[in-house]
């Protein structure tokens, strides 16, 4: 109990009692902080696997249809074979097999398109923020006008007009990612510039592209950590919306929101095509989050000034 | 103040021009010509009925004609027909605009029904059983996708509770239960979605209220934690919530586009997104940029509203 809270007037049980919330549990805060990135290097070391030798956990082929064995149900139930152990689609490819080749095209995607949108924003938030001026003032401008607008159906336009291809995907999911990373940097950017470090560079003849890359971009790497895992949660979910709206990867590409897109007319017989794939996208940008709310946890006193990002 | 919101209006013409030439280069510049796409598909139409065509839909102008001439035609609320359907636009979006205007708001008020007390009462029990659960409802809110989550509850709603929402679309105003009944599930989903971030964002601004100086000299003077929490603290508190959910409008307006294919809605996102598949460009270009306007317009009103809520804006806007 803290002095505070012994001073405090008695009151009944039920009510918030406030000034408690400066004490700490610390073994639930260290539990929890132990939790999240376990989580997050369990999800992540799966999505890395399925990512690089899919071929070697996956029991069958994604793409091999067969068409006796449609729609059988998981191993664990009723008429379920252990040969498909998520069970089978509509036409008779193996769930799991396409859950863990899926697994490749969305994070390789993702990954891929956070860090184009991140190095852009990361770069264009350094110059705007170390130069300010003409270029400050028009990557905010850039940045409140995207962001001052529901990107979905920007996405939706362009995929839809464009075809569905794996480059203009990827650009698209880039475009969507460097605002936030630009807004955050420059903010940061703004006040590190005014550091005696900075100030010392600048004495001992540092030019300005080393003062950036050497002196001021470590100092915002953390930020940059937070907002780019909460980035790729971001990302995921857009690329598997635009799948699942039929404007993602081309088939028979496996494609997590495609699948779930693809199986929701079985839904009511066959619950195992939408829940496995459904679940493998809320896996990976849970852990996501998780491990972005942990580096912020970590970072707390740095990244504090940014909270405005939630 | 007067002055304050002609600025603001102001302000959000420059976006909205932007947002349609962007939406008008899409459709044009863009490979792949609308209307050989249209007319591919059936595979029949000679190279003289296409010129024919064209010149009656004013394809064959420069491009920044066409563009001024899409914007009068928007501007003077006549976008011209659907190619597909044959139906004028405007009537096609008239039907559109008040489902999706009803799913956004029901949304938004169960959203911050759920997210509010649960980020109270997380905030005010840290680290205790409920503020644990507090917080995995939100994480779990920010990483369920709408479209499964929305999948899922249909169908277990069918399966488990034997319950399915009326089927056929009827308006607030001509059944007002029937239409409740259906727009439950959809808004409950999207709500859910919206009400995560908002939980998180009232927790940690609740959290640190509570330390302020303010709220110790409240409980000093011996008041009931209800009133200092929900009097003091709650109303600071909830301005940075005001800010968050009007950045979420955007969050709503695309959810509102899932959630409407998921369950087969007749809003403005499902609009879009069958005109899409039918290629029908005029329908697309006008309801994206409706959905612009919405969005400008009701972004705007949260700014003004929240200058009001908190005097200080006022005083550093000038």
């Amino acid at each position: 109990m803290s002095p505070v809270d012994a001073s405090a007037p008695a009151r009944p049980a039920d009510v918030p009692a406030a000034p408690l919330a400066i004490e700490v549990t610390m073994r639930s805060r260290r539990f929890g902080l132990a939790l999240k990135p376990a989580f997050g290097i369990v999800v992540g070391t799966a999505l890395v696997l399925g990512t690089l030798v899919p071929g070697q956990i996956a029991p069958a082929s994604p793409t091999d249809q067969q068409l006796a064995e449609r729609l059988r149900p998981p191993a664990w139930m009723a008429g379920g074979t252990t040969s498909h152990l998520l069970g089978t689609d509509s036409l008779g490819r193996d769930v799991c097999s396409r859950v863990i080749y899926g697994a490749r095209t969305t994070f390789l995607v993702a990954l891929v398109s956070s860090l184009i949108g991140g190095i852009g924003g990361t770069g264009l938030g350094l110059l705007a923020g170390y130069h300010g001026g003409m270029l400050d003032e028009l990557v905010r401008k850039l940045v409140d006008m995207q962001l001052a607008f529901p990107y979905l159906l920007l996405a939706i336009s362009v995929m839809a007009v464009a075809g569905r291809s794996l480059p203009i995907l990827v650009v698209v999911l880039a475009l969507s990612s460097w605002p936030a990373f630009a807004r955050i940097v420059r903010g940061e950017v703004l006040s590190l510039r005014e550091r005696q470090f900075i100030e010392g560079a600048r004495a001992i003849g540092c030019d300005d592209r080393r003062i950036l890359l050497a002196h001021v971009l470590p100092g915002v790497t953390a930020s940059l950590c937070v907002v780019w895992s909460f980035d790729l949660a971001r990302v995921v979910v857009l690329e598997s919306s635009l799948s699942f709206l039929g404007l993602g990867v081309q088939p028979p590409t496996p494609s997590w929101g495609m699948d779930l897109s693809e199986s929701r007319q079985f839904l009511q017989i066959a619950y195992w095509t939408v829940l496995f794939p459904g679940l493998a996208i809320s896996l990976v940008v849970l852990a996501a989050n998780l491990v972005g709310d942990w580096v912020r946890d970590v970072l707390d006193p740095i990244v504090k000034r940014s909270r405005a990002s939630v | 103040m007067q002055k304050y919101v002609l600025r603001r209006l102001l302000l959000a013409v420059p976006v909205l021009l932007l947002s349609s030439l962007i939406v008008f280069s899409l459709m044009r510049v863009m490979p792949g010509d609308a209307l050989i796409a249209l007319m591919g598909e059936s595979g029949n139409v000679g190279q003289k009925e296409l010129a024919k065509l064209r010149k009656d839909l004013g394809l064959d102008r420069p491009y920044y004609e066409q563009y001024l001439l899409w914007l009068w035609q928007m501007v003077s609320l006549n976008p011209g027909d659907s190619i597909f359907t044959n139906e004028p636009i405007p009537v096609s979006l008239k039907k559109a605009i008040p489902v999706t205007v009803e799913l956004a708001t029901l949304a938004m008020i169960i959203g911050i029904a759920i997210a509010v007390p649960v980020g109270v009462l997380s905030a005010t029990r840290q680290d205790k059983p409920s503020d644990y659960v507090g917080r995995v409802v939100a994480v779990s809110g920010l990483s369920i996708p709408d479209f499964w989550l929305g999948t899922l509850v249909i169908t277990f709603s069918a399966i488990w509770v034997h319950w399915i929402p009326p089927i056929g679309y009827v308006s607030l105003w001509d059944s007002p239960w029937r239409n409740l009944q259906q727009f439950l599930l959809p808004a409950a989903v999207l709500g859910f979605r919206l009400s995560a971030a908002t939980m998180r964002m009232t927790r940690s601004t609740v959290l640190e209220t509570l330390r302020e100086d303010y709220v110790r000299t409240a409980w000093a003077k011996g008041l009931a934690g209800r009133i200092v929490v929900y009097k003091h603290a709650l109303k600071n508190a909830l301005i940075p919530v005001v800010t968050l959910t009007g950045l979420q409008i955007g969050v709503l307006l695309s959810g509102a586009v899932i959630v409407e294919t998921v369950f087969a809605w007749p809003g403005i996102g499902r609009l879009i997104i069958e005109a899409i598949h039918t290629r029908d460009y005029p329908l697309v270009q006008a309801a994206v940029v409706l959905m612009a306007l919405l969005f400008v317009v009701v972004n705007q009103g949260v700014d003004l509203c929240y200058r009001w809520l908190d005097p200080r804006v006022a005083g550093r806007r000038g």
